[in-house]
């Protein structure tokens, strides 16, 4: 099923979009929200098959990143021209965060863009401004629907001051690879040890093609991240996080490395609940954790450990000046992602159309 | 929980006979305000026309069958359309209250036995059929009372086209009509009912109560708070220790401790089984599979 506003029906983009999907059903709606943020919906069935949503955002096309998230003296923003990923990792904040798994793309890529630009000729460089756009979806899995890795990226090239993150765990690099490097756009890849992978980041490409496609990137000049976020704990996480170590760092050449970061498993606690209620017999939710601050973390004592002990491992592989340690947590700054309830630019979105049921 | 079971809700009696045939429903002895049928796969309930009919069916149905949340819910019916032929089926992707303008938009997760299309509830028959839509009398109606008592995943029509311009010329098809026109689509009804039973099997079991709970509780005292951390913790022990686990917790004959004193046994259980989340380090995965 093809959903799309009605307002949107003949935008160029959402003519290109439609072309991806013949044979699909065009089912017109006034406003996604009606489709997308009624009651009485399950996350987990919608996820077996869900639909896309074509839409226009109005307003809130970037938003501040909280202060202590980010790389280290940059402004942190994001935006998000998709809700939702195709994936389906178990640990991520995005399970159930909305009610719908359905997948919404916003077809106004200008309006981010002019709104992007207002912030970087704003900001007069000082200090820098990094954009991340992999917050709310995958920068790259929908890439050859959407082709906003081809719109965007071309575009932060004109503002070499300004950097962009595309933080993915998919292979579409196609967009990049058709293009120069751009020096200030870092295509991020996040990853578990593989055996993890297999187990709970579901309908993903494996660590080999990961690989693969960073190496392939790595070899046009791409400025490229490693993102070990969240870690993931089991009994032999130490072997586990050093054999994959040595498979990132045997594919991934250091010299093509902007930022390498890692991240404790944390999630708020409400957006613990929700996921817990949603998949309750997920063996990584079952393990000992703790509240903590308004969080659900692994226990201190264990989460100390591993970052202490995969942090070492990693230094062996890469110069200090590289690490960036959790960058990539959900930012606990931002209170409506930290408490687990829709942040405030989809909520603003999403009003128009209520709840009518 | 009982486990989930189908629910009807049809406008006609000539619609209901065939789904009670197909499923084994037999109408209800007792009075009621609505002509019900019930059997071991569901039950069905014949609302008449009219979306406030559909509406006022539905909740009664629901309390009638139980009460339970999570049933799966199925308004079957006929409908007029502008172009598709008699005798075709269709899914409502979107149904439209034509009075207000409100629409709503039945996720569809499950393989689908037919074509979607959407569905145009008008406050009376009509004479002649504009919009390229399904047009009926009741999905208006049925569809939003459902979703309170069930995730909307669960809750779709089901509808046949019985006239469109060039077939019929009376807007009143014969009851002998309506009863064919659904008869000849049974197959597909029961496919369908069939996956929504799927998915509300899936929602049930997300419900459940785990192993041991109901016995612990009839043992031990435990406040309200102290009930949810059991279950939470009663999952987390199935999960990590499938086997067995509970048993020494409480062994048979013994005295019944307090609640409190249970929880803690369980929580030192949980602390001490090790976790392993995924397949040993230098194992390939087809030799796990």
């Amino acid at each position: 099923m093809l959903y799309v506003e009605e307002e949107i029906l003949s935008h160029p983009r959402t003519l290109q979009i439609r072309g991806r999907f013949p044979d699909d059903d065009v089912i017109p709606c006034a406003r996604y929200g009606e489709v997308f943020n009624r009651r009485a919906q399950s996350f987990r069935l919608q996820k077996r098959r869900p639909s896309l949503i074509l839409a226009k955002k109005h307003r809130n096309f970037v938003l501040d990143g909280p202060a202590d998230f980010g790389i280290p003296g940059t402004k942190s923003l994001y935006f998000s021209h998709m809700l939702n990923c195709i994936y389906d990792c178990r640990y991520c904040y995005l399970q159930g965060m909305y009610r719908s798994a359905n997948y919404v793309v916003f077809v106004n890529f200008e309006d981010f863009l002019w709104e992007i630009e207002a912030k970087i000729r704003g900001s007069r460089g000082a200090p820098p401004l990094f954009f991340y756009s992999g917050y709310d979806c995958d920068s790259l899995a929908l890439e050859p629907v959407t082709r906003f890795a081809a719109t965007f990226v071309p575009f932060f090239a004109k503002f070499p001051d300004a950097f962009l993150e595309l933080r993915t765990k998919s292979t579409q690099i196609k967009s990049l690879l058709e293009i120069d490097a751009v020096p200030n756009v870092v295509a991020a890849w996040s990853f578990t040890p593989e055996e993890v992978a297999e187990a709970i980041e579901h309908l993903t490409p494996s660590v080999d093609r990961r690989l693969r496609a960073m190496s392939r990137l790595a070899e046009r000049g791409w400025r490229l991240g490693l993102r070990f976020d969240p870690l993931i704990y089991d009994r032999c996480y130490r072997e586990r996080y050093r054999n994959l170590f040595e498979q990132v760092f045997a594919a991934v050449p250091v010299a093509s490395l902007h930022s390498v970061s890692v991240g404790p498993f944390r999630l708020s606690e409400s957006a613990f609940s929700t996921v817990v209620r949603l998949y309750p017999e997920e063996p990584l939710f079952a393990m000992p954790l703790a509240e903590e601050g308004g969080g659900v973390t692994y226990l201190r004592d264990r989460e100390q450990e591993m970052l202490e002990a995969v942090t070492a491992d990693l230094l062996s592989h890469i110069p200090r000046e590289l690490f960036v340690p959790t960058l990539s947590t959900p930012p606990s700054g931002s209170r409506e992602r930290a408490s687990g309830s829709r942040p405030a630019a989809v909520a603003d979105e999403e009003r128009p159309s209520g709840d009518l049921v | 929980m009982a486990d989930p079971s189908l629910r009807f809700v049809v406008a006609l009696q000539a619609e209901a006979r065939p789904l009670a045939e197909r499923f084994g429903l037999a109408p209800l002895a007792e009075s009621h305000a609505f002509h019900v049928y019930r059997g071991n796969r569901g039950w069905a309930i014949v609302a008449g026309v009219g979306k406030a009919a559909a509406a006022a069916a539905t909740a009664y149905l629901h309390l009638l069958s139980g009460g339970e949340t999570g049933q799966a819910w199925l308004n079957v019916g006929i409908g007029g359309h502008c172009q598709r032929p008699v005798g075709d089926a269709c899914i409502a992707h979107k149904i439209q209250d034509a009075a207000s303008g409100i629409s709503w938009y039945p996720p569809l997760v499950v393989d689908l036995p037919c074509p979607t299309a959407p569905v145009l509830t008008d406050e009376r028959v009509e004479e002649e059929y504009t919009a390229p839509w399904v047009h009926d009398t009741e999905a208006a109606g049925f569809y939003p009372t459902a979703c309170r008592f069930s995730t909307s995943e669960l809750v779709q029509c089901f509808k046949v086209v019985s006239d469109n311009p060039e077939a019929t010329l009376a807007r009143s098809p014969s009851a002998s009509l309506v009863e064919r026109l659904i008869r000849d689509n049974l197959d597909r009804v029961e496919s369908f009912g069939d996956a929504l039973l799927g998915l509300a099997r899936e929602v049930a079991a997300l419900a459940a109560d785990p192993p041991g709970y109901r016995e612990l509780l009839a043992r031990c005292p435990f406040t309200l708070a102290e009930q949810r951390r059991l279950r939470r913790l009663l999952q987390r022990l199935a999960v990590l220790a499938p086997a067995g686990a509970l048993a020494p917790l409480l062994p048979p004959g013994a005295a019944a401790g307090r609640g409190r004193d249970v929880l803690k046994a369980l929580e030192t259980r949980l602390s001490e089984i090790p976790v392993v989340l995924a397949r040993p380090v230098g194992i390939p995965s087809d030799a796990v599979r």
